[in-house]
């Protein structure tokens, strides 16, 4: 076949391009660590990155989510347990003073006992963390509970509709609470504050029988709070699993964008260096080729 | 003629035969590196010869022509290849500024933006009346749409350089056509004195340059001048005449007729920058606007039905009417959201100026009938809880609310359970502005206030009226609410005069006068009770509702309530329906609705599309040029110039001119022997 001296010239030009552009990506893998630079690279691989991408970001949000919902769990748990063991104390002291021995100046001594139980426990009821309230529903900026000037009757700011938080898609989990629900719903003896104040007002009026429906009272309320408490407790666990869901995820989620993304350093430099070779190889020959010209020889 | 001075004749045609070829030949050498040159070959042939002597005896040699050496059909698949590798690699070049438009392996990428935009939600259920949370979520908000902003005003000026490329692009055209044309008038000249290789080389470089930008056949006469028509048929050169092509701006069109081409043409750079500029460019913008209209609608119907900190004194929606009075649910309104708005409605709640809630009003609303005039005037004359409140008006085409301040100070107001799609339609309440990706934005109220970002909801759990199941007739009462009392109650019904009326009293108290029971429904007291009767009903009837009230504070809402907020958050893992279009040259735009993938995911795939187009354009490229590669090879095997061989045929004329020379010497030898024999 009949060659022309361009033919030559360009080949030479072609070879030494496309040598040199292929050194090029693989010195820009090597140099990035990146197998995906540009979108082209890798088009399907960049979607699961983007798509991993935005699940590590929504699962670091889903993260502090949950921690935040811990503190908010754990401080319920302890506010209550709290509440728990004054009403212990409460109905221990009740018990000794439905006594008939009982003399009426003892139990109005314990009546102002039980005025400082009540008070401790509408402290406790407005627990709150960070400024925000436990058992006002979702009216967390407000102290949900508030004990009149007079003492006997507690009102309820809050609402219905505990406050949750989002755990992932389509999941929330409840981790305040309606104070009503906890404290009781109507002005009655599921009340544990009207409890606590009416056997206040029986310790002053040493009305023994009320008294004695106080400590009933009592029981249902410490098996209530007990309730709500392992309820807490339930959803602390709950947290406590999808909080090492998170971290595993996290790191599967890592290990994926970086076996799609990262390159495999020692694969890329040697790849890196088989297209230099490849490029020194076409500078080689085509120096030579293209300095041979019968013109040399005559 | 015959002795001696035939041969010295012989040998002075061979010498300048030979000479003349050398000539050739050193054309060939010096234009070794010039493009397009085609080699040319002397032809020799041997003279005819002359009778003598009883003989014929050849007369010598005589150059017949200058070849050139040129293959048709390789030229012409040559310049179909060049039109082909000249589109690919505009196409590969803006492919890749594309790419970089959309380069997603950066923080500041739209889809990075999109997950810290969710995030800031989730930040603000954890925390629904922080400030800095707010903050920062209307910060990543605006980030957000200045991502889509930017994005957006990259494609389109790439879009605007692209058209300014076909602009400067056709100009080079017509030039190239002037000269081909130019070339023939000079072809046709010179085709009177010999084969005019050079001028047609010349010829053809031109017609490889006008293949570089559009796609071309070519038909060469038997004169030697050529015919250029565009690849569809459209006569660009015939002879000396040229027919321009000219570009409006957005249309080429052919020699001033109103004949469009545009479509014509597929080939060359201006037909590569045509399918950038009609088919790929377009396609990515429109998916984008499309990711930010769903984003926005999505974001904004969820945000509507919410309640900031804080109620509005006065509010204007973001989105405006063309039509005030047309129906806002019909595409003739002019609303951008208007295909979204259907049967239904929303309840409007007033405050006092201490904060406690006044009153609500639900305002219905009839997709195909209500217009905005009509909304407004229904919003004007409200009276809630006998307070007329309201100053509702039209501000260029979009609804303007407002507290009656001469009246109501202090007075505020809040929307919820908007079924009806119209809040969100016209802007009210919402959270971002626009339906595209140019104009984007967060919505005014928020930019100035961000206790407006409605993370909350207002409380209207209200009560249930609920029939008692023992009654005393063979009757039924239906009963419907919401009942609005802040406390548990009984309604008693009683059958009046033989069972066509009824009297009814609340709670105990003193009974009514006489309602005749009639058909259709009674609304019992104020409080939101109605009952229907059904059947036949006697005297001393009696039923009794028993109603519950609503746990929350009726129309209450709360600064840490994060109800709505939450679902907002949640709205990143929800499908959404988005329209997927195509642009073609061809077939115009066509669109598909997908509602299998969330917005982030739809964005995603768009990018995921872009880098598989970008690969395929790449191939292409790559194929095109090793088409190229081999079709010039191909014809360069043919027609360029190898030294060697012009060498080796320079030694060949030498030669043959060095014993041509000799031949004179012998000749004059022989001629001075017979000189000197005289």
């Amino acid at each position: 076949m009949r060659v022309a001296n361009k033919t030559i010239y360009d080949g030479a030009i072609r070879s030494l391009a496309l040598t040199s552009s292929n050194m090029f990506d693989a010195n820009e893998i090597v140099t990035t660590s990146k197998n995906i630079n540009k979108l082209s690279d890798d088009p399907v691989g960049i979607v699961s990155v983007l798509n991993l991408r935005s699940s590590i970001s929504n699962i670091e949000q889903m993260d502090r989510n949950v921690v935040m919902g811990e503190s908010w769990l754990n401080a319920s748990e302890s506010a209550l347990t709290q509440i728990n063991d004054i009403l212990t104390s409460a109905k221990a002291m009740t018990v000794s003073m439905s006594s008939a021995n009982v003399s009426d100046s003892q139990r109005t001594n314990n009546a102002n006992l039980i005025g400082g139980y009540l008070e401790e426990i509408v402290a406790l009821a407005n627990s709150s963390i960070g400024g925000r309230y436990l058992f006002g529903g979702t009216n967390t900026d407000t102290a949900p509970f508030e004990l009149s000037a007079d003492g006997t009757q507690v009102t309820y700011a809050g609402n219905d509709t505990p406050f949750s938080i989002s755990i992932g898609k389509d999941t929330v989990i409840e981790v305040g609470k309606d104070g009503e629900d906890v404290f009781g719903e109507n002005w009655d003896d599921s009340n544990i504050f009207k409890t606590l104040i009416d056997l206040k007002a029986d310790l002053e009026s040493n009305n023994i029988s009320g008294i004695q429906s106080a400590m009933s009272n009592l029981d249902t309320h410490m098996e209530s709070i007990n309730g709500t408490i392992s309820d807490i407790a339930g959803k602390s666990i709950r947290l406590d699993v999808k909080s090492e869901i998170i971290s595993d995820l996290e790191l599967s989620y890592t290990d994926r964008i970086s076996s799609l993304e990262d390159a495999d350093l020692a694969e890329a430099v040697i790849d890196l260096k088989a297209k230099e070779l490849a490029y020194n190889a076409a500078l080689s020959s085509s120096a030579k080729i293209m300095q041979m010209s019968l013109v040399n020889f005559l | 003629m015959s002795g001696i001075g035939l041969v010295l004749n012989i040998a002075k045609d061979a010498l300048l035969t030979q000479q003349y070829a050398m000539d050739v030949i050193s054309h060939n050498i010096a234009n070794v590196s010039t493009e397009g040159y085609s080699r040319q070959v002397p032809t020799l042939t041997a003279k005819n010869s002359a009778p003598y002597a009883g003989f014929l005896f050849g007369t010598g040699v005589t150059m017949d022509n200058i070849v050139s050496q040129t293959n048709e059909f390789i030229e012409k698949r040559l310049q179909t290849a060049n039109s082909d590798l000249s589109m690919m690699s505009e196409k590969e070049t803006y492919m890749g500024i594309l790419e970089t438009i959309f380069n997603e392996n950066t923080s500041s990428s739209i889809s990075s933006q999109m997950n810290e935009f969710w995030n800031a939600w989730g930040d603000i259920n954890n925390n629904p009346s922080g400030m800095p949370e707010r903050n920062i979520l209307a910060e990543y908000a605006s980030l957000l749409s200045q991502s889509f902003q930017e994005t957006n005003t990259d494609l389109s000026n790439l879009s605007a350089e692209i058209n300014n490329s076909i602009d400067a692009g056709v100009d080079s055209v017509n030039q190239l056509l002037d000269q081909i044309a130019d070339a023939n008038s000079q072809v046709l000249l010179m085709k009177t004195t010999g084969n005019p290789n050079d001028m047609i080389d010349q010829r053809s470089a031109l017609v490889k340059k006008l293949a570089e930008y559009i796609d071309i056949n070519t038909y060469e006469y038997d004169d030697g001048s050529l015919t250029v028509t565009t690849s569809k048929g459209f006569v660009l050169v015939n002879r000396k005449d040229t027919y321009h092509l000219d570009f409006d701006g957005t249309d080429i069109s052919w020699q001033n007729s109103s004949a469009k081409i545009t479509d014509n043409i597929s080939g060359g750079k201006i037909g590569g920058w045509l399918d950038l500029r009609d088919e790929t460019i377009p396609t990515y913008k429109s998916n984008l606007d499309e990711v930010a209209k769903s984003l926005i609608w999505e974001v904004n119907s969820l945000h509507s039905q919410g309640v900031g900190l804080e109620g509005f004194t006065s509010l204007e929606g973001s989105y405006k009417a063309t039509d005030t009075s047309t129906a806002m649910g019909t595409a003739a309104s002019g609303l951008d959201f208007s295909d979204k708005i259907t049967d239904g409605s929303f309840k409007l709640w007033l405050y006092d100026s201490g904060g406690s809630v006044v009153g609500e009003a639900t305002i219905p609303i009839d997709a195909s009938v209500t217009s905005l005039v009509d909304l407004t005037t229904t919003i004007n004359n409200l009276t809630i809880n006998g307070e007329d409140a309201f100053n509702a008006s039209i501000s260029d085409g979009s609804l303007k609310m407002e507290i009656d301040p001469s009246t109501h100070s202090g007075y505020t107001f809040a929307f919820s359970d908007d079924s009806s799609n119209v809040l969100a339609a016209l802007g009210i309440n919402t959270f971002f502005t626009s339906s595209n990706a140019r104009d984007i934005g967060v919505n005014e109220n928020i930019q100035a206030d961000r206790s407006f970002i409605a993370a909350g909801k207002i409380s209207n759990n209200v009560g249930s009226a609920v029939a008692d199941t023992t009654n005393t007739s063979t009757g039924i009462i239906t009963t419907g609410g919401p009942y609005t009392g802040t406390t548990d109650s009984t309604y008693e019904i009683q059958i009046t005069n033989g069972g066509t009326d009824f009297i009814w009293r609340k709670d105990s108290g003193a009974w009514s006068g006489n309602v005749a029971i009639g058909a259709g429904t009674h609304t019992i007291g104020t409080e939101g009770v109605s009952i229907t009767f059904n059947g036949s009903f006697s005297d001393t009837d009696t039923f009794s509702i028993d109603v519950e009230q609503s746990s929350d504070a009726y129309g209450d809402f709360f600064p840490g309530d994060n109800t709505n907020s939450l679902e907002l958050e949640n709205l990143q893992y929800q499908n959404v329906t988005v329209k997927e279009w195509t642009y073609s040259r061809e077939d115009g735009a066509s669109s598909m609705d997908i509602s299998s993938s969330s917005v982030g995911d739809y964005l995603h795939q768009m990018i995921g599309k872009i880098g598989i187009e970008s690969q395929s354009v790449q191939r292409e490229a790559s194929y095109a040029q090793a088409m190229q590669d081999q079709m010039s090879t191909t014809r360069d095997n043919i027609s360029a110039v190898s030294l060697d061989e012009e060498m080796a045929n320079l030694i060949k004329y030498q030669h043959a001119y060095t014993a041509a020379a000799k031949l004179i010497t012998t000749a004059q030898e022989m001629l001075d022997a017979i000189i000197q024999a005289v």
